[in-house]
């Protein structure tokens, strides 16, 4: 059963039901519209996403100064890159420092830009390009690289970094392609270039899941320990459970995420129904990890730029949910219909 | 005393003040041209926006707590009732008087919560004085403003212009014998020509809405 559109705001109040009304003359209901084209839809959920991160970004702290404002924040991410990197994040953390009314409002600006962009069909090309520019920027100088040359760039804590799923979003998302791809994330890369993305993708992950500090169980409790401040206390409850988990068994649990990765890069190759499996099980993983471990980036404790790695892995996920061909929505747009008016209430 | 940087708070508490003033004048044309629909929200939007802007600039509140939270309360149970008469009618779906039902019951949380100087935010809100310690559940108050965030871009991408505010509702089950509604016959109403033509373009009815589903979900932020 598809979702569609039905206009049923001209019946009046009280009316008998009649599912099929006007098609009693062979022809079809009337105000009955195909429902939106997938990939569309992926724009818009993205656009929500670029919304909230450009609404986040105008809260009080991040137009401070100081260790406790968004300058600080930056150049905290300084600490443990090579010279040159770290010399970098320090230059654009100083600007901010010096004027964190203007950056910040640029800032804000121009993802407001890329959410509003990604609406309109006539302007979803240049925002995605703009959001790809613009996280590869936030990568390199708003998270330190993800931390990658740290040796923490664990995925439990959104490594290499939340921000890369949002370019890699874009790439997926490009309008165009075919509606008979078997799934959305291959219209207009293709089938083989989008397997070949999401292997590399969860390769990566699954490596970064077992380097560096990825499997200490210290670096592991340490990365939520110090998360609960400031969060509500239920979450901040079930940071406690994760932080004793890490510590007792923070290998395992590194390795098991490792597995998981390793079987979501193999389920594209997979049949179908096994596919789905497989992708509820990551997908289950990661909203466990971005509300246990994540605290959902941050956000209820009042101090988040973006709702970091969780949320993204699983729309990505999604792109890659199997599709029986045929059965995807045609890509074209669906004529514009007047407004209607609605009954007055009885 | 507005928080840093002033500006900004300025700027939102004078969209909130334009989406008021807007519905004022669709208000106005649906009572000049007996138009049936749509009241129900402009006058929601009307309450909202005089009310948050007060929030965002404290010295432009006014009215008691007790009146904004009696009229949000009046204004949830309404678009609640009329969401479950559409249902009733038509089946299960999505009405779209589920959001204005979210966004009246968002309004009274944040009049039941009101923040506090060194609880979350900065914010410095007329209400408050009367606040008793408590704070909106942050999980609740992120939720709701992703909720709005999402409706401020699916409605401003929707084919279906002024659905907004006058509903061309997404309908899951379509077609199924279970649930069902009549689609009026009527013929559809004739266009509105000359200036209450162009108050009411559906673009700009969306576009109001549109604008307090930011505000909205701005000040939710602001309150976590």
């Amino acid at each position: 059963m598809s979702v569609t559109d039905v206009d049923d705001s001209r019946a009046p109040a009280g009316a008998e039901a009649d599912p099929v009304a006007g098609a009693a003359d062979g022809a079809p209901p009337r105000d009955v519209r195909p429902p939106r084209d997938l990939q569309r839809t992926f724009q818009l959920v993205l656009a929500t996403v670029w919304l909230l991160d450009a609404v986040l970004q105008l809260q009080p702290f991040m137009f401070t100064r100081g260790s406790n404002g968004f300058s600080g924040m930056l150049n905290g991410f300084a600490t443990g890159n090579p010279g040159w990197i770290d010399h970098s994040i320090s230059w654009n953390a100083s600007n901010v420092y010096h004027h964190p009314i203007l950056t910040n409002s640029l800032f804000a600006l121009i993802q407001f830009l890329i959410a509003f962009g990604i609406i309109s069909k006539r302007t979803v090309k240049p925002a995605l390009a703009v959001s790809i520019v613009w996280a590869l920027g936030v990568w390199w100088f708003g998270e330190g690289l993800g931390t990658v040359f740290q040796g923490g760039a664990t995925p439990f804590g959104g490594g290499p970094g939340g921000v890369l799923f949002y370019a890699l979003l874009a790439v997926l998302l490009w309008p165009g392609g075919v509606s008979d791809r078997p799934f959305v994330a291959a219209r207009t890369v293709g089938v083989r270039a989008a397997k070949a993305i999401w292997v590399v993708v969860w390769g990566l992950l699954a490596v970064l899941a077992l380097v560096g500090s990825g499997r200490s169980p210290q670096a592991l409790h340490d990365l939520v320990a110090g998360l609960d401040s400031g969060q509500p206390g239920w979450l901040a409850h079930v940071d406690k459970l994760s932080a004793a988990a890490f510590l007792h068994h923070g290998t395992t649990l590194a390795i098991l995420l490792a597995v998981v990765c390793i079987a979501t890069a193999a389920s594209v190759f997979l049949p179908p129904p096994a596919t789905q499996v497989i992708l509820v099980v990551t997908m289950a993983v990661f909203a466990l990890i971005w509300v246990a471990v994540q605290n959902l980036g941050g956000i209820l404790a009042g101090g988040a730029t973006d709702p970091n790695s969780g949320l993204l892995v699983i729309i990505l996920a999604l792109t890659y949910w199997p599709q029986s061909v045929g059965s995807t929505p045609i890509s074209a747009p669906t004529a514009p219909t007047p407004a209607t008016e609605e009954a007055p209430a009885p | 005393m507005t928080p840093t940087p002033a500006y900004l708070y300025y700027l939102f508490a004078v969209a909130m003040l334009a989406v008021a003033a807007y519905s004022v004048a669709l208000l106005v044309v649906s009572v000049a041209y007996r138009r049936p629909s749509g009241w129900d929200v402009d006058i929601a939007h009307l309450a909202m926006g005089l009310s948050m802007a007060g929030m965002f600039i404290t010295g432009w509140a006014f009215g008691r707590n007790a009146m904004w939270q009696l009229i949000f309360l009046v204004l949830l149970v309404w678009f609640v009732v009329r969401s479950i008469q559409a249902m009733q009618l038509f089946g299960l779906h999505l009405s779209h008087y589920l959001i204005h039902a979210a966004m009246s019951f968002a309004m009274l949380l944040m009049y039941w919560f009101p923040d506090e100087p060194g609880q979350g935010s900065s914010m410095s809100m007329s209400m408050g004085m009367a606040s008793g310690g408590a704070r909106i559940e942050p999980g609740l108050s992120f939720l709701l403003a992703f909720l709005f965030f999402a409706s401020a871009i699916f409605t401003l991408a929707s084919p279906d212009k002024g659905a907004s505010h006058h509903g061309t509702h997404h309908r899951a089950l379509a077609l199924s014998g279970a649930a069902g509604g009549t689609v009026d016959t009527r013929p559809e109403p004739a266009p509105l020509t000359g200036a209450a033509g162009v108050i009411a373009t559906p673009w700009l009815e969306d576009a109001a809405h549109v604008v307090m589903c930011v505000g909205m979900g701005f000040m939710l932020i602001l309150m976590i």
